[in-house]
């Protein structure tokens, strides 16, 4: 059975996620079969049940429902311990967390019971793994995997945050328990866990990180107060969420609005085979169309004029206007190429298989997909233990629309009552105690945040500052046997489930100590090392402690994303540029996408700026040139569009000179 | 002139002892019959009066009681000027948790920490595990402040936390200066069996200095 990846990673951004779907596709998703349970037999009691018990019997407070009653809740108490204990005992070398059971509850609530057994068991071993030895250890690697990203893709709002904590420490809960301890109701959740399970292992840290995205000026406004614990409140609770889409739905326009000449240097550019797996989705549209590929887009655009201030303001420190000099074509085009370069390793990392041409697809129309308007019914009854409607769960209340103007529904709940528990300054309940700070409650109404668009900025995230983007360090941070190297798109690179259950008591092998100058990329000229060969290594890592399918698979993987290796591409990539540039640029527009999340106004005028329109412009002296010396491309556009195997050798000589025509010729081995 | 002190205060203690409901308890006046486990921190701020002039603004750091988010206790004990380290009286292996974790502060926290140590679920009287003579003994040889407490019922929970207030350092003694931490004044360290003490005003009568 194969799973269609990048059709599901679509879907899963879609309000509603799988919907009811996801009962059946969570276990395609974690290769669990219902399997006779035999070897189950075990009765010897695991460490962790006296901790496991105390933590089943308060569970339940979120979901299904606050209006369960006392009977329904202890039952489900009861099945969430008899599930748990059974995993534990069934596979004693893990370790219990608290929030496991919080992630439990999920897929009870959600899956068949002849499966919950058999997806916990893929889910603990090939998942929460890291999380399921003897300690933290392995979390707080992440924790400083998302602090590099919050730098990346924020640098102001990182140094914020620096400020008042070392680590992003209210990630942690997020991180550990795939959100699952703090979203208030079961169909969010849900969504979130079909977002989650059908990407690698490491989304979770981007997800985290776009939430803290998203509240920069809630946190600037307690920097402000000078309240650095409440910024730990703020962000160890959740925004509130609705599972829908942006208001008023900006994308359907834009492809509308995008120029002629951008639809068909589009096609003329868009190469005729892609040589990928097939795909079952007639249009390729990447799992992110919107801003962020838009964004790329246009970042590196050369003509233009008409910029946004917006927009100006993002590019203004790396590069100035002059279309015509050759000087500002090379310059522009490194941070273009990167930006290439990360999807690329995405893919190869990842398992995501972006369509190659999906940043030269500002044409698409990206949200015109056949499976909204389903999703959006399934939405309605979009749960699994039918007990609950979303309509129940999510009345739609006035008082809390901070200002949206679209009738929004609101998740009630807990989630309020935590926040205001949590981050309000108090008033005070008890006789003793007065208010001595009537000025607080700075989070009354917290903004209301769209689950799919929060999902689709994650995606964003993740395919602009891939897990190989040297400035995040993660091979300096996790080690080899961490769920993050181990796991795969393809099943049968998974270590099997019992090399797996070893790997979890092996923290050396998951994480490594913490070493700050190992990390420190603060003068962010990471050329030395390249998080690709770290990559590389730890995955010989990997195949050094007896794995040997891992390197084959390693090895198929990159033959499967085409024509250039890892290494030609990273030695284009050093040459091109200098990191902090593009980060530094790349870091201001995420900056300036997260911000109000939603920007459809931003995204037409950048849209106008397409870099296929510069592409276009160097094409002429680019293919000229380049069909002389390489003498492979034939002739402009039909040579980009052709696809020619340029070997990537070829290009290391000419690269100082003809980056544009390497940046094309990117396209063109496509 | 009213002065205004502002103390950082951590709550440590086994899993389940009830550290979060007390904390809600004392900051919302509210209780849970599941209240959820609590990952990694909390944080949550509570003001007391003492007197006329006096208020006292507690920062709270609520942790986790699972041993494995033992790690990340001296992050927020390490410049705390008071612990709440809570036992549950139906358990008498939470009280010895509780030993593990005052000796922990004693050994890296500040040194003029106030600790009180907390035996809560007092509505449970019924399963009691924990003698109150055994728990105000070993608070008495450790100098520590002492209480019972049950979150659900609200007894002695106002109590423990207006107590600490006016025993930290800067608040007990005139001579500190308002608004900064505890790092005035010598360590108190002497037993004080809140229980007592609730009803009476004293505000200065356990003060050493």
């Amino acid at each position: 059975m194969s799973v269609n990846w990048d059709t599901l990673r679509r879907h899963s951004l879609q309000p509603g996620g799988f919907g009811t779907d996801r009962a059946h596709i969570w276990p395609q998703l974690l290769n669990a079969h219902s399997a006779p349970s035999s070897s189950s037999s075990n009765s010897e009691p695991h460490r962790d049940e006296n901790q496991i018990s105390l933590d089943t019997s308060r569970s339940f407070v979120l979901y299904p429902s606050t209006s369960s009653s006392f009977s329904e809740r202890e039952s489900l108490q009861q099945e969430l311990h008899g599930l748990i204990v059974s995993l534990f005992r069934k596979r004693p070398k893990l370790s219990y967390f608290q929030g496991y059971h919080d992630i439990v509850s999920v897929l009870m609530l959600t899956l068949p019971k002849d499966l919950q057994l058999a997806c916990l068991e893929k889910l603990s071993l090939h998942w929460l793994r890291d999380s399921m030895g003897s300690g933290l250890e392995p979390v707080l690697g992440l924790l400083r995997v998302t602090k590099n990203l919050i730098k990346l893709a924020d640098p102001e709002l990182a140094s914020m945050l620096e400020q008042s904590t070392q680590l992003p420490f209210f990630a942690l809960s997020n991180l550990l328990t795939l959100f699952s301890h703090d979203t208030p109701t079961l169909p969010l959740i849900q969504h979130v866990f079909d977002y989650l399970l059908c990407r690698p292992p490491i989304a979770v840290v981007y997800l985290a990180t776009a939430i803290v995205l998203s509240r920069k000026e809630e946190v600037r406004r307690l920097m402000e107060e000078d309240e650095d614990g409440m910024i730990h409140s703020l962000l160890s609770s959740l925004p509130t969420l609705v599972d829908e889409p942006d208001p008023p739905p900006p994308i359907p326009d834009d492809p509308s609005t995008s120029p002629i000449p951008t639809e068909s240097s589009a096609s003329a550019l868009r190469p005729q085979s892609n040589g990928l797996p097939v795909r079952s989705s007639p249009s390729p549209l990447p799992q992110s169309v919107d801003d962020t590929d838009i964004t790329i887009v246009a970042d590196p655009e050369l003509d233009s004029p008409q910029n946004t201030e917006s927009v100006e303001q993002t590019k203004i420190p790396t590069f100035s206007p002059p279309p015509e000099s050759d000087l500002t074509l090379v310059d522009s085009d490194p941070a273009d190429i990167v930006v290439q370069e990360e999807k690329d390793k995405v893919e190869e990392v990842d398992g995501i298989v972006p369509p190659p041409e999906q940043h030269l697809l500002p044409a698409e129309k990206p949200l015109i997909d056949p499976e909204p308007s389903l999703i959006a019914e399934d939405d309605v009854s979009g749960n699994t233990n039918g007990s609950i409607t979303p309509t129940k769960l999510l009345p739609s209340i006035e008082e809390a629309n901070n200002g949206d103007s679209t009738t929004q529904l609101h998740t009630e709940h807990r989630d309020t009552h935590k926040t205001l528990i949590t981050t309000t300054p108090f008033s005070s309940p008890s006789p003793s105690s007065a208010p001595s700070l009537p000025s607080a409650e700075p989070n009354t109404t917290p903004p209301t945040l769209s689950l799919p668009s929060l999902l689709t900025h994650a995606s964003n995230l993740q395919i602009l500052f891939p897990p190989t983007h040297p400035s995040l360090h993660l091979s300096q941070i996790m080690g080899p046997q961490s769920v993050v190297y181990t796991w795969s798109e393809n099943f049968r690179e998974w270590p099997n489930d019992n090399e797996a259950e070893a790997m979890a008591t092996r923290m050396d092998l998951i994480v490594y100590p913490f070493d700050p100058d190992a990390e420190d990329d603060s003068d962010e000229d990471a050329d030395s090392v390249t998080d690709e060969e770290s990559y590389e290594e730890a995955r010989k890592g990997v195949h050094g402690d007896g794995d040997k399918k891992r390197e084959k698979g390693g090895r198929k993987r990159n033959k499967l994303t085409k024509s250039r290796s890892w290494k030609q591409r990273h030695k284009e990539k050093r040459r091109s540029e200098k990191p902090h540039r593009h980060t530094k640029r790349l870091g201001g527009i995420m900056d300036f996408a997260f911000s109000p999340f939603r920007h459809g106004k931003v995204e037409r005028k950048m849209e106008k700026r397409t870099m296929l329109a510069g592409a276009v412009v160097v094409l002429g002296i680019a293919m000229a040139l380049y069909g002389t010396k390489g003498g492979s491309a034939s002739t402009g556009a039909a040579g980009m569009g052709g696809g020619t195997g340029e070997k990537a050798s070829e290009t290391d000589a000419y690269y100082q000179a003809l980056l544009p025509i390497i940046y094309l010729k990117r396209h063109n081995n496509r | 002139m009213s002065k205004q002190y502002q103390f950082k205060l951590v709550l440590l203690g086994e899993s389940a002892v009830g550290k979060s409901s007390l904390v809600l308890r004392f900051v919302k006046d509210q209780f849970d019959d599941y209240r959820e486990s609590t990952i990694g921190a909390a944080f949550l701020t509570q003001t007391v009066t003492i007197d006329d002039q006096t208020t006292v603004k507690f920062e709270i750091w609520d942790t986790a009681g699972q041993e494995r988010y033992k790690s990340l206790a001296p992050m927020y004990y390490r410049n705390a000027n008071c612990a709440v380290v809570v036992y549950d009286i139906t358990q008498s292996s939470s009280l010895e948790k509780a030993r593990t974790w005052i000796r922990e502060l004693q050994r890296q926290a500040d040194p003029n920490i106030v600790i009180a140590l907390c035996g809560n679920k007092t509505d449970l009287a019924a399963r009691r595990q924990v003698t109150q003579d055994e728990a105000k003994k070993y608070a008495e040889e450790e100098g520590l402040m002492w209480a019972e407490t049950s979150a659900k019922s609200g007894e002695g929970v106002t109590e423990v936390f207006t107590a600490i207030a006016k025993k930290l350092p800067s608040v007990a003694s005139p001579a500190a200066r308002p608004g900064a931490g505890t790092r005035t004044g010598p360590g108190a360290r002497q037993g004080v069996d809140l229980n007592k003490q609730a009803g009476t005003q004293g505000q200065n009568e356990n003060c050493n200095c």
